[in-house]
């Protein structure tokens, strides 16, 4: 596995001037560094909107935190996603993959995903994989956080609609 | 155990002369039977402590005894400290000092160990049998049962300093942080865990976000100065915590306290 990564990383251009491949130990896998880089959905929804569900979570441990919103229309399709993250390159790797990920797939669809297949897309090394746990549970929030907002929703219009009735 | 020491019965004459104003039984004991012999070859070094010499009227169970006082070592103050009902409480002040050394106190011929009720008897003292939590200082223990060896007058030095090693691990003063205070208080604190406390961290997100904002020296340092106040208020409530013994609340001050810990790092990566 060192070697692939080692391979890979050299493909993108450690060379000295000999042409030897320096082998580095222990760099961020490409994909993390891209992830890291060029982050996909960076940015805020506005809480207070009904369609939109936030997950905050963080671990404490490493003194991370991680925000992710989802965006869901009428038919519990998530139209679109957005994260912000304060923690480590892998942290923020997962966010981003999470968020793309996220988009486009029924909300009870998105549940299943596990933080190993988040883990696997990124190679995240084992001390990181706390983070891929991270971007799972926030997905897991900001869907749980939408549906109580819908319930509430509905909990207070149906008493709305009683005391019209009445 | 680098010590040349003289197997001369004039030698231990004068170690019982010095060392009978401290009285200590565990030092008669020692002296009661043959000589003490070291197996080590190294010579005195200035440094370490001074083997008992007739010149040297010391007057307390100074001399080379001293350095069987491992855990006393540890606290570089070694003044008795008031006996607290909750030993625990001085969580804090293990961070800036060295070790929580409550001075020795009788509690009668049973003790209990503080943290699981269980009975320690015999023993070394130094940890409960059953939760291996540390246990208050007790003056009134020898240096034989410390280490658990046997009292004889050939002390294997190279046992001993293995024994001497593995005890100052177990009770070194970084090992007293909250988290493992809280460890020792049978609390699990997962480590690896997630938590989604929205009050908190909301808070965390808002500092981070005002952090990133800023980039001036003199802003940084300022709220770092204000990070600083919040990890202090922090450390107070934490130790009220342990005190009152909720250990529940204790765990969350102490997420608390891990984030604050780290937007000051980060203020630093900055700066």
């Amino acid at each position: 596995m060192l070697a692939q990564i080692a391979r890979r990383v050299s493909n993108t251009g450690f060379q000295n001037a000999n042409g030897a491949l320096i082998t580095l130990k222990r760099a961020y896998h490409e994909k993390v560094v891209e992830h890291y880089n060029n982050p996909r959905n960076v940015g805020s929804f506005d809480k207070n909107d009904p369609n939109v569900g936030t997950g905050l979570v963080g671990a404490p441990a490493c003194g991370d935190v991680m925000k992710l919103q989802i965006k869901v229309d009428d038919e519990g399709n998530i139209v679109d996603s957005c994260f912000k993250t304060f923690g480590c390159g892998s942290a923020i790797a997962s966010s981003s993959v999470a968020t793309e990920w996220v988009k486009g797939r029924p909300m009870d669809e998105v549940l299943t995903i596990k933080n190993s297949d988040i883990a696997k897309h990124l190679s995240l090394p084992p001390v990181k994989l706390h983070c891929s746990m991270l971007a799972e549970d926030a997905i897991k929030a900001a869907v749980r956080d939408y549906k109580e907002k819908k319930a509430k929703a509905a909990g207070s219009s149906s008493d709305d609609r009683a005391e019209a009735a009445a | 155990m680098r010590r040349q020491v003289s197997s001369s019965g004039l030698y231990r004459h004068f170690l019982t002369r010095n060392l009978e104003n401290g009285a200590e039984k565990s030092v008669r004991a020692l002296n009661s039977s043959a000589q003490f012999s070291s197996t080590s070859r190294f010579p005195d070094s200035p440094g370490a402590p001074q083997i008992a010499h007739p010149d040297r009227n010391s007057g307390t169970s100074q001399g080379l005894l001293s350095f069987f006082q491992p855990v006393r070592c540890l606290d570089s103050s070694a003044r008795p400290r008031h006996v607290d009902s909750v030993p625990r409480s001085s969580v804090i002040e293990t961070r800036r000092r060295s070790f929580v050394a409550t001075a020795g106190n009788e509690k009668g011929p049973s003790k209990k160990c503080w943290a699981c009720e269980h009975d320690i008897l015999g023993g070394s003292g130094l940890f409960c049998p059953s939760c291996d939590g540390i246990q208050p200082l007790d003056l009134s223990v020898d240096h034989f049962t410390i280490f658990g060896i046997e009292r004889s007058f050939k002390v294997d030095s190279k046992e001993l300093e293995q024994r001497y090693k593995s005890l100052q691990k177990k009770l070194h003063p970084d090992l007293m942080s909250s988290k493992s205070q809280l460890g020792l208080h049978g609390i699990k604190v997962d480590e690896e865990g997630t938590i989604d406390d929205p009050a908190l961290l909301m808070e965390i997100m808002e500092i981070r976000e005002s952090l990133e904002d800023v980039s001036d020296a003199k802003e940084l340092q300022k709220l770092q100065a204000q990070n600083a106040l919040r990890i202090q208020d922090t450390e107070k409530v934490l130790e009220k915590t342990f005190a009152a013994g909720d250990l529940k609340k204790a765990v969350s001050w102490v997420q608390r306290l891990a984030y604050y810990n780290k937007v000051d790092e980060e203020i630093v990566r900055k700066l």
